[in-house]
C-alpha cells in the first residue's frame, strides 16, 4: 500500500489532477443537458453516463479500488449485482403492460 | 482454571491469576450495557423469547376468534390488553386485523431473527471461530439496544389511541398508508409507530450483519481456514448477507410510507383514491406496486433469514449426536451460498396476483423452482447425515431430527404456489399459511429448540432435565401438527386467510362436506354429525392451546435447571468437535483460555483409528492439564 | 483484552477490521440508494402527469457539486498528512472539510425553504397556478377562517385537539349549557372518557342484575362526574364561548363547511357553530400551466377565455390583461403544434396520430409565463409591470394576486413533499443524503477535535480511522453526483 512519503506525493497529484477532473466533467454535465440530443432519453443517457465516469473515479481513485483486497471486491461485486437487479425489475415492472392503465 | 501465560494480549483476563487484583465489571456494565458477546446474545435471547410468547397469545386469541366466531374470549386470554379494546371481551374485526398484523410483525422480526440470528448468532458464531469477541462489541451493542428500543415501541403502540397497526406485517400500501389517519396526531398512531419501530429494528440489523460478517472475515482463529468452518458460520455469514442487502430496500420503503402519512407524499397512492367515501386529498401519481416491489425485495431474503440460523443449528446437532461427520459438508457451503444469491430475485412470486405483467411473472416462476434446488440439497444432506450413525436420542437430537420432515413438509407445499396458475387459486388462502408456518413453526422454531438445548451446558454449566424435555417435544410435534395440517386442506377449500370469524360469513365456501354425516370419523368425533370445512378450525384451535400448555415444561425445565440442573464434568459434555465447546463452562469475557488453533474440519466424528469417537478440531494445548473426559451418557 | 487487527492488517485477508466493517456498510448503504434509485425510475417511468424538468434552480445544485467534490479531495489531503504524520496539515484539509460540509447543507436548506414557501394549486378544471402567500396573515390566505359561538365535541371520541386551531385561546372561555364552566384540554376529555366508562360499567352491571353495585357506581359517578350530565342526546357536549373563538384551520383538517357551521375531520370529532369569514385561498400568482386544462378537445381559444381562473383574479381588470396575454401568447404555439401534426400526417399517411408522439408539444412550457410576459412587456415598454405591481398592493415581486374559493380548488400544496412524486423523492433522496452529510460532518468533525490523543499515541490507528471516515465521505459525494443530474438537469 502506499505508505512510502514519496508514493504518498505521487497520490497527492493523482488526487489533484483527478478532483480537477470531476470538477471539469461537472461543467460539462450540466452543459450538455441545454444541448437536444433529439429525444430524452438521449440526454438522460448521456447525462448518466458521464455521472457514472464521475462516479467510477471517486470510487477508483479517492476509494482506493484501484488496489483494494480480493474480499473487498468480492463484496462490492455481488452488491452490484443486486443493486442492477433492482433496477432491471423495477424499469420491467413499469414496461409490462398489465400496469399500464393510462 | 490452569494458567497459561501467554504473551499473546487476546487471551482472556481469566488467563492470568485470579489474585491479580482483577476486578468485577459493575453490575450494569456485565448485564445491561454489555459488550460481551454472550452476553448480549443471552439479552437478545431473552428479549426474543419473550416476543415469541406474546405474538404466541396474539395468535391464540385470533385462533379462539376463528373457532368460536362471537364468544367472549376465555378468562385466561383476557387476562390483559384486550380489555383495553372491546369491553366484552369479543374479538372483533378491527381487533383480528391489530393482533394478526403484529402477530406476524412480533414473530418474524422480534422473535425469530433475534432469536436465530441475533442470539444464537451473537452467542456461538465467536465461539466457533476461536474469536475473543465481536469485530466491533461496542457496535454489537448498540445494535442490541437499537432493536431493543424498537421493540419497546411496537409495544407501546398497542397503548396508542388508535391501537397497533392493523394492516397485515407485510404493511401494504395504499391501506397502510391510510389506516388511522383519522386520529388528530398522526404520529402517535400504531400504523405511524410500525414504522419508526421498523426504522430502528432494521438499523439494528445492518449493524448486526456488518458486525458478523466482519467478525467471520477477519477474526477466525489460526488454522480456521474457510472450508474447515462448520456450517454454522457460514450459514451466519449468508445471513449476515441477506439482511445487509435486503433490508435496506424495506428501510427505503418505511421511510416512503412515513412520508406518504405524514408529509403527504403519494408515493405509494394512486390518483383518485376514494377512502371513507371522500377523495383522499393527495396528489396521486405514485403506485402501491412500489412499494411490494420494496418489501418482496426484502421479504424473501428474510425467510431465509428465519430459516438458516435453523438449519445451521441442525447441522450442528446432527452430527454430534450420529457420531458421524455431516454428510456433504461442501455441497452444503456451495449450496447455502447459492440459497442466498438466488433468494434476491425470487420476491416478487409474493406477487403473481398484482398483475405486475406476465414477463416478470415468468421471471420470477423460473427463479422460485430453481431456487428449490440448494434448498433441497441442504435438507437432503442433513437426512443422509443421519444414515449408517449411532445415533444418540439426546433432546436437541428429538428436535434436530423432527426439523426435516416438518421442514420437508413445509418446502414441499411451497413447491406448487411457485407457479403463477396454482397461486391464483391458493394465493391468501390457508393453503399458504398452512406451507409457511410448517416451515417457520414447526421447522424454525424447532431447530431453535434443538440449539437451546444444545447450548444451554455451554451456558450454564448445567443439563436440562431429560423427562421434562420429553414431555416438551413429544406434545409439542403432535400439537403443531394438529394445528397446521388442516390449515392445507381448509387452503385448497378456498379458505381465505383472514376470516375473522372463521369464515362464518361466507357459508359457500366453509360450510363445504369434509366427512358425510353417520360415516366413520363423524360417529367417532361428532355423534354422527356432518363434518364440514369450517369445523377444522375447532381442531386447530384445540392444537393451538395444546402448543401453548406444552411449553409449560420447557420454561419450568428452563429456569429450574438454571438451579437444580444436573452438573457437568467436562466442558464438552456432547463430546462435539468444534470450538465452542474448547473453553471453560461457562465462557468467560475472552472465552477462551489459550490461544485456539485448528488443525482439521470441524466434523471428525468416529475417526478411525482415533482413541475417541471424536476428534475436536483445535490442537490442544501442550502445557495444559486439561482433564479430557468422556462425554456424559443422556 | 483487546480485538486483534484493529491497526494492523489481518495477513490471510490483507484487511483491517474497519476497513471491512466501512465496507459492508458501504455496500448496504449502496443498496439503500440503490433502492430510491430504483423507485425513482419506477415513479418516474409511471408519472401520468408532465415530468418537471429544469423545475429546481440548477445554480444551487451545480454549486453544492463542486463544494462537495471539494471538500472529498480535501479528505484525501487530509489522510496523507496523517500518513506523513503532520498533524497541523491534517487539521487544516479537515477543517476545510467541516467547512465545505456546513456549505452544503446552509445551501441546501436555502433550497427547501424556498421550495417549501412556494405554492402550488390545481383548480377543478385543471388549471394550475403556483405563487407565494400574502406576506401577512399567510395562514390564513391557506386556511379556512371561522367565527365560531358554540363547539360541539363528542363526548366519546372528541379530543382538545381543535384547540390547536384557536387563534384567541387566552381570550375565550368556554361553558356548558348547564352553565359549567369547563377547560376542554386533553385531562378534561380524558376525566369525561373515564366517566362514559364508568357509567357504561355501572348500566353492564345492572343488566347483570348486580343491581345494588350499579346503584353505588352510579351514585359515585353522578357525584363526581357532574360533567355527564351535559352530555345531550347526540352524545355531545356544546359548549358556548364567551366571545367570538377565532378559528383558522388548514382544509385538511376539515370535513365541510358551511355559512354557519363547519366540522373538523371525524378524528378530531369536533364541530362549530357560528360565521364563517373566508374560505377560499390568496396567492400572488407566478406560474401558470394550463397543459392538462388544454387538452380538451375544444377550440384552445375558446377553451382558455372560459377558465374559471380569470375571473378569480382580485383586481379583474388584470385579470383580462392576464388573459390577453395569455392568449396572445398561445395563440402562435397552438399554430405551430397544428401545423406540426398536420406535417407528421403527411409524412405517415394512414398511420394513427397518437398525442404521445407530440408530448413535447402538448406540454408548451407555459409555467414561466409570468416572466416571459414581463420580459415581453418591458422589451415593448408598455408599463405592464408597473400597473400589475400597482394593482397587486404588496404583492410579491409585483404578482397579481388572485383568491380562489376552496370549492374550486381540486389539490392544494406547497412545493414540498406532498405536491407531486417527483417533489415527494426529490425531498426523500437529498433529505437522506444531508442526513449522511450531517452524520458524516460530526464524525469527521469529531476526529478533527478530539483526534490528537489518539494521533499521539498511534498515529497509524489514527490515520485508518480516517480512511474509514473518508471512504464515508466519498460515498455521500459519490451518492450526490448521481442526485445532481436526475433531479437537476433532466
Ligand atoms: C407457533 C404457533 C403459531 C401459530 C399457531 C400461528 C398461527 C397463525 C395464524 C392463525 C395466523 C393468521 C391467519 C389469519 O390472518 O387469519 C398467522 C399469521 C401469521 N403468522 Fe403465525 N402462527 C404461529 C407461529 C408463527 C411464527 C413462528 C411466525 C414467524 C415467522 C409466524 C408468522 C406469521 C405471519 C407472518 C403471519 C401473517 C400475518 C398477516 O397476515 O399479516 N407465525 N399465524
Ligand atoms: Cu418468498
Amino acid at each position: 500500500m502506499a505508505d512510502t512519503p514519496e508514493e504518498l506525493q505521487k497520490h497527492l497529484k493523482a488526487y489533484t489532477i483527478v478532483g480537477a477532473a470531476l470538477l471539469v466533467f461537472t461543467v460539462i454535465t450540466v452543459a450538455v443537458t441545454y444541448v437536444d440530443f433529439g429525444h430524452t432519453f438521449a440526454n438522460v443517457g448521456i447525462g448518466l453516463g458521464i455521472a457514472t465516469f464521475k462516479a467510477g473515479l471517486v470510487a477508483y481513485i479517492f476509494m482506493h479500488l484501484n488496489h483494494e483486497r480480493a474480499m473487498i471486491y468480492r463484496i462490492l461485486v455481488f452488491t452490484f449485482f443486486f443493486v442492477a437487479g433492482m433496477f432491471l425489475l423495477f424499469m420491467l415492472a413499469q414496461a409490462d403492460p398489465i400496469t399500464r392503465f393510462r | 482454571m490452569a494458567t497459561a501465560t501467554t504473551a499473546n494480549p487476546h487471551l482472556a483476563d481469566h488467563s492470568h491469576d485470579s489474585d491479580h487484583g482483577h476486578h468485577e465489571d459493575p453490575f450494569w456494565r456485565k448485564y445491561v450495557f454489555s459488550t460481551d458477546h454472550k452476553m448480549i446474545g443471552l439479552q437478545y435471547g431473552f428479549t426474543a423469547l419473550f416476543f415469541l410468547a406474546f405474538g404466541f397469545y396474539l395468535m391464540l386469541c385470533m385462533r379462539w376468534s376463528i373457532a368460536y366466531p362471537g364468544v367472549q374470549l376465555p378468562w385466561y386470554l383476557r387476562l390483559f390488553l384486550v380489555d383495553r379494546f372491546v369491553s366484552d371481551g369479543v374479538m372483533n374485526g378491527s381487533l383480528y386485523n391489530m393482533f394478526g398484523a403484529m402477530h406476524g410483525t412480533i414473530m418474524v422480526f422480534l422473535g425469530i431473527v433475534p432469536l436465530g440470528f441475533a442470539a444464537f448468532g451473537n452467542y456461538v458464531t465467536p465461539l466457533q471461530i476461536g474469536a475473543i469477541d465481536m469485530a466491533f462489541p461496542r457496535l454489537n451493542m448498540a445494535s442490541f439496544w437499537c432493536f431493543f428500543i424498537g421493540g419497546l415501541m411496537m409495544l407501546g403502540s398497542f397503548f396508542m389511541p388508535s391501537g397497533a397497526a392493523q394492516v397485515g406485517w407485510t404493511n401494504y400500501s395504499p391501506l397502510a398508508t391510510t389506516a388511522q389517519l383519522d386520529y388528530p396526531n398522526v404520529f402517535w398512531t400504531g400504523q405511524t409507530m410500525w414504522l419508526s419501530a421498523m426504522v430502528f429494528i432494521i438499523t439494528s440489523s445492518l449493524l448486526g450483519a456488518v458486525n458478523f460478517i466482519a467478525t467471520i472475515i477477519n477474526l477466525r482463529a489460526k488454522g480456521l481456514t474457510w472450508m474447515r468452518l462448520p456450517f454454522f458460520v457460514w450459514a451466519m455469514m449468508v445471513t449476515g448477507f441477506l439482511l445487509l442487502l435486503a433490508f435496506p430496500p424495506l428501510e427505503v420503503a418505511a421511510i416512503m410510507q412515513l412520508m406518504d402519512r405524514l408529509a403527504f407524499s403519494s408515493f405509494f397512492v394512486p390518483e383518485g383514491l376514494v377512502v371513507n367515501g371522500a377523495r383522499f386529498d393527495v396528489s396521486g401519481g405514485g403506485s402501491p406496486l412500489l412499494y411490494q416491489h420494496l418489501f418482496w425485495f426484502l421479504g424473501h431474503p428474510e425467510v431465509y433469514v428465519l430459516l438458516l440460523p435453523a438449519i445451521a443449528i441442525v447441522a450442528e446437532v446432527i452430527p454430534a449426536n450420529t457420531r458421524k461427520p455431516l454428510w456433504g459438508y461442501r455441497s452444503m457451503v456451495y449450496g447455502v451460498l447459492v440459497l442466498g444469491f438466488l433468494s434476491f430475485i425470487v420476491g416478487a412470486h409474493h406477487m403473481y396476483m398484482t398483475g405486475m405483467g406476465a414477463w416478470v411473472s415468468a421471471f420470477f416462476q423460473t427463479t422460485t423452482v430453481l431456487i428449490s434446488v440448494p434448498s433441497v440439497i441442504l435438507l437432503t444432506c442433513l437426512l443422509i447425515s443421519l444414515w449408517g450413525g449411532s445415533i444418540r436420542f439426546t433432546p436437541p437430537m428429538l428436535w434436530a431430527t423432527a426439523f426435516l420432515p416438518m421442514f420437508g413438509i413445509g418446502g414441499l407445499t411451497g413447491l406448487p404456489l411457485a407457479f403463477n396458475l396454482i397461486d391464483l387459486h391458493l394465493h391468501d388462502t390457508y393453503y399458504v399459511i398452512g406451507h409457511f408456518h410448517y416451515v417457520v413453526a414447526p421447522g424454525v422454531i424447532f431447530g431453535l429448540f434443538a440449539g437451546l438445548y444444545h447450548w444451554y451446558p455451554n451456558w450454564t454449566g448445567r443439563m436440562l432435565n431429560g423427562f421434562l424435555a420429553h414431555l416438551h417435544f413429544w406434545p409439542s410435534l403432535i400439537a403443531m401438527n394438529v394445528l397446521f395440517a388442516p390449515m392445507m386442506v381448509q387452503g385448497v377449500a378456498g379458505f381465505h386467510r383472514r376470516w375473522y370469524d372463521g369464515g362464518q360469513s361466507f357459508p359457500l365456501t366453509t360450510d363445504k362436506v369434509l366427512f358425510e354425516a353417520n360415516g366413520f370419523i363423524s360417529n367417532l368425533f361428532a355423534n354422527g354429525e356432518l363434518i364440514t370445512i369450517r369445523d377444522l378450525n375447532i381442531l386447530m384451535t384445540f392444537g393451538a392451546m395444546m402448543l401453548a400448555v406444552a411449553q409449560l415444561p420447557f420454561i419450568i425445565n428452563f429456569f429450574g435447571s438454571l438451579v437444580f440442573g444436573k452438573k457437568i464434568t467436562s466442558d464438552n459434555p456432547w463430546g462435539a468437535t468444534t470450538l465452542e465447546w474448547a473453553t471453560p463452562t461457562p465462557p468467560p469475557h475472552g472465552n477462551f483460555t489459550f490461544e485456539p488453533v485448528a488443525d482439521k474440519g470441524p466434523y471428525e466424528y468416529s475417526v478411525p483409528g482415533a482413541d475417541r469417537d471424536f476428534t475436536p478440531q483445535w490442537i490442544e494445548p501442550a502445557e495444559e492439564g486439561r482433564p479430557v473426559e468422556e462425554p456424559v451418557k443422556v | 483484552m483487546d480485538i486483534p487487527y484493529t491497526v494492523t492488517a489481518r495477513p490471510d485477508t490483507g484487511l483491517w477490521n474497519a476497513k471491512v466493517g466501512i465496507w459492508l456498510f458501504l455496500a448496504s448503504e449502496v443498496m439503500l440508494f440503490g433502492g430510491l434509485f430504483s423507485s425513482y425510475i419506477f415513479l418516474r417511468l409511471g408519472a401520468d402527469y408532465p415530468w418537471p424538468m429544469h423545475e429546481l434552480q440548477v445554480g444551487f445544485g451545480f454549486v453544492n457539486t463542486l463544494v462537495l467534490i471539494a471538500s472529498s479531495v480535501f479528505v484525501v489531503y487530509a489522510w496523507v498528512a496523517l500518513k506523513m504524520r503532520n498533524w497541523r496539515r491534517f487539521q487544516f484539509w479537515m477543517f476545510l472539510v467541516i467547512v465545505s460540509a456546513g456549505l452544503f447543507l446552509v445551501n441546501k436548506s436555502f433550497e427547501y425553504y424556498n421550495k417549501l414557501t412556494h405554492y402550488h394549486a390545481e383548480l377543478q378544471d385543471g388549471t394550475i397556478i403556483a405563487g407565494h402567500l400574502p406576506k401577512e396573515n399567510s395562514k390564513e390566505a391557506k386556511s379556512i377562517v371561522f367565527e365560531a359561538s358554540h363547539v360541539s365535541v363528542d363526548s366519546a371520541s372528541g379530543s382538545h385537539y381543535f384547540l390547536k386551531y384557536l387563534e384567541n385561546k387566552d381570550d375565550v372561555r368556554f361553558v356548558t349549557e348547564g352553565g359549567i364552566e369547563v377547560d376542554p384540554s386533553r385531562k378534561w376529555f380524558e376525566n369525561l372518557k373515564r366517566g362514559l366508562k364508568l357509567s357504561a360499567k355501572a348500566d353492564r352491571l345492572a343488566a347483570e342484575g348486580d343491581i345494588a353495585a350499579a346503584d353505588r357506581l352510579s351514585a359515585a359517578v353522578e357525584k363526581d362526574y357532574k360533567i355527564l350530565g351535559e352530555v345531550n342526546g347526540a352524545g355531545q357536549v356544546r359548549l358556548t364561548l364567551s366571545k367570538p373563538g377565532k378559528f383558522v384551520v388548514p382544509r385538511h383538517k376539515t370535513l365541510s363547511w358551511e355559512e354557519t357551521k363547519m366540522d373538523f375531520t371525524r378524528g378530531l370529532a369536533t364541530s362549530l357553530e357560528g360565521m364563517l369569514v373566508s374560505a377560499s385561498l390568496k396567492l400572488a400568482v407566478d406560474e401558470l400551466d394550463m397543459r392538462e386544462y388544454l387538452r380538451r378537445d375544444e377550440p384552445r381559444e375558446k377553451v382558455i377565455s372560459e377558465s374559471t381562473l380569470f375571473g378569480h383574479f382580485d383586481e379583474n381588470a388584470e385579470g383580462q390583461q392576464l388573459l390577453k396575454d395569455f392568449t396572445d401568447y398561445h395563440t402562435p404555439l397552438v399554430a405551430e403544434y397544428e401545423a406540426a401534426v398536420a406535417e407528421w400526417r403527411l409524412e405517415n399517411p394512414g398511420e394513427e396520430f397518437e398525442e404521445d408522439t407530440f408530448m413535447e408539444w402538448e406540454r408548451i412550457k407555459l409555467d414561466k409565463l409570468h416572466k416571459i410576459l414581463e420580459e415581453g412587456h418591458a422589451a415593448s415598454g408598455d408599463g405592464y409591470e408597473q400597473t400589475a405591481a400597482a394593482g397587486a398592493g404588496a404583492g410579491h415581486h409585483g404578482h397579481p394576486y388572485v383568491t380562489v374559493p376552496f370549492e374550486d380548488v381540486r389539490f392544494f400544496s406547497n412545493y414540498g413533499p406532498r405536491k407531486n412524486p417527483y417533489n415527494a423523492i426529490y425531498f426523500t433522496m437529498t433529505g437522506l443524503h444531508g442526513l449522511h452529510v450531517l452524520g458524516g460532518m460530526f464524525v469527521l468533525g469529531y476526529f478533527l477535535v478530539f483526534g490528537r490523543k489518539l494521533f499521539l499515541q498511534n498515529p497509524e490507528h489514527m490515520a485508518n480511522r480516517v480512511e474509514v471516515g473518508g471512504l464515508f465521505w466519498h460515498f455521500v459525494d459519490l451518492v450526490w453526483i448521481f442526485l445532481f443530474p436526475i433531479f437537476y438537469l433532466m
